[in-house]
């Protein structure tokens, strides 16, 4: 079949590989229908995330039909049309059966490298190195998918492909941002990014009661989408003050809620990038918290702020002091989807939660190696480049 | 800096961070604590201990079972049971390092207890593995995976 690989820093190919096949009693096979880019996967191409190997297939988001299933599998058959979660979780241990999904104990087959890097491993990621499991990912043809009566959510009728494929990632992941950063009827809530999570997270907001959301960016044809379809405010960091403007949106309380969907590549043009730069180019530092700094300073006094834009390591001038002294609930995580996504799907089925405007480009997966360069360079306009394998 | 400088300036560093992460782990460990005398392995098991038990161990870990020393402990609130192994002074696991083994079979053993399967990750699809340093670091990484970490 054909996959897009990773081949090196900033290099992709499409190569011919091998079909993947049913290894657990528990596996599906899906045909893959659309796969989407994801802001995390820049992570990987460009080389931050050191744990890639060279014809790993990239992709981790994605919507397919399946095509052949396991002995041990219930809930689907051949023919099902299915969005799979990004993180792959067995649904039995102690942390899926307390919706803490992408943290599974048994979804990550390399958990001694996380184990090395951060103390603890979470579950397995599609497509995202071999500290998350080295799982082949979905810019394919066909993938395997374990668990799948855990991880794989047959998508209603008529909720068309374009739309539920986010529900794959972007969409629990946005919506888990505000869950578990609290958001409260009447809150004011600030999310930092306005690619595909970070609009999720402000639609989610919304549908959680806040009363204002505010998203900031750079790119105008990404905060146009929000205004337009998300419904929220939205504010560019190239025209404004943005602690101040926040001060004075929220009569100088600061937001309730500060969302952070950016990463360890974030932009400002404030000095403290240049410095997170030069350092991370240096390799003093892993990430860029640019955007965590920003919104740990802009919450309320007491107010949370919720990270779910990708860190792999280490970062420096982290305002632990602002944290402490201003009894701010600082949380993160990868997605819990297996948590939200039938209920986001039901959501999509009333159209509370559109998503098809993210997909600004869609193209074969022969062109998948453009469709990522304008994708990381954000050219056209482009906010997700989708592939149809 | 070019990329590759760059990433080789990366790998160093991970490298370094490694390294320090099994020195302060390793000096943990000669510390103990009696509870956790040196040696001792330990996995958290979500399910009822005594089906865990009843039959033999699940075979990732009865067939260690006369090289091990095992203790099952309860674990507090709705954590299920904890499971804690060592290999016994001077026992030969086959050709395996058996810390290596031990770590190996109590995540498998886990697994198998709570999910039913252990699962495989290989064969995947993958494109063309070019030859490279980086690259031999993160095959080597993952063949020993399971059997290395702070298990």
């Amino acid at each position: 079949m054909k996959a897009l690989c990773w081949t090196g820093v900033n290099k992709l190919e499409v190569e011919t590989v091998d079909d993947p096949g049913i290894l657990n009693d528990q596996d599906i096979i899906v045909r893959v229908l659309l796969t989407t880019t994801c802001g995390s996967d820049l992570h990987l191409l460009g080389g931050y995330v050191p744990t890639m190997r060279a014809g790993d297939v990239l992709g981790h988001e994605f919507l397919g039909e399946v095509v052949e299933t396991g002995s041990a599998v219930t809930k689907h058959r051949v023919g099902d049309r299915v969005v799979v979660c990004s993180f792959i979780s067995c649904g039995k241990c102690w942390y899926c059966t307390n919706e803490l999904y992408s943290l599974c104990d048994n979804g990550n087959p390399n958990a001694g490298i996380p184990e090395m890097l951060w103390g603890q491993a979470p579950g397995g990621c599609y497509g995202y190195s071999h500290a998350l499991g080295g799982w082949a990912g979905s810019h394919a043809e066909y993938i395997r998918v374990p668990y799948a009566d855990q991880g794989a959510f047959t998508v209603p009728e008529g909720v068309s492909n374009e739309r539920a494929l986010f529900a794959s990632d972007a969409a629990p992941t946005g919506w888990m941002g505000a869950d578990l950063g609290g958001v409260q009827p009447g809150d004011t809530v600030a999310v930092w990014g306005a690619g595909g999570v970070g609009q999720m997270a402000a639609r989610g907001a919304l549908l959680l009661g806040a009363e204002r959301v505010i998203v900031i960016d750079r790119y105008q044809e990404r905060l146009t989408q929000v205004e337009q379809v998300i419904g929220a405010e939205t504010m560019n960091y190239e025209t404004s003050e943005v602690l101040g403007e926040l001060r004075e949106l929220t009569g100088g309380r600061g937001p309730d809620v500060c969302i952070e969907a950016v990463g360890m590549e974030a932009h400002s043009d404030r000095i403290d990038f240049a410095y997170d730069q030069i350092k991370q180019q240096l390799r003093l530092q892993t990430d860029r918290p640019t955007a965590v700094r920003e919104a740990i300073f802009a919450a309320r006094k007491g107010g949370s702020v919720f990270v779910l834009g990708v860190f792999g390591g280490f970062v420096d001038k982290f305002p632990l002091g602002a944290v402490m002294n201003k009894g701010l609930t600082l949380r993160s995580a990868q997605q819990h989807g297996h948590r939200y996504i039938p209920m986001l799907l039901e959501r999509m089925a009333r159209d509370e939660l559109v998503t098809e405007h993210l997909a600004t480009h869609v193209m074969p997966l022969d062109e998948a190696p453009e469709g990522y360069a304008m994708f990381k360079e954000k050219t056209d306009g482009c906010v997700r480049a989708v592939f149809q394998p | 800096m070019g990329v590759k400088t760059a990433a080789a300036v990366g790998a160093v560093g991970v490298a370094v961070g490694l390294v320090a992460r099994t020195l302060v782990r390793e000096r943990k460990e000669s510390v103990g604590d009696g509870r956790h005398p040196e040696g001792w392995k330990a996995v958290t098991i979500l399910g009822d201990a005594g089906e865990f038990a009843a039959d033999g161990y699940p075979a990732p870990l009865e067939r260690l079972r006369d090289a091990l020393e095992v203790r099952i402990d309860p674990a507090p609130g709705d954590k299920g049971f904890e499971v804690h192994a060592r290999v016994r002074e001077g026992a030969e696991v086959g050709d395996d390092d058996p810390v290596q083994a031990l770590r190996t079979a109590l995540r498998d053993a886990k697994q198998l207890f709570e999910t039913g399967e252990v699962l495989r990750a290989k064969p995947r699809p993958h494109g063309h593995r070019s030859v490279s340093l980086l690259g031999a670091v993160v095959d080597k990484a993952e063949d020993d995976a399971k059997g290395e970490g702070v298990l």
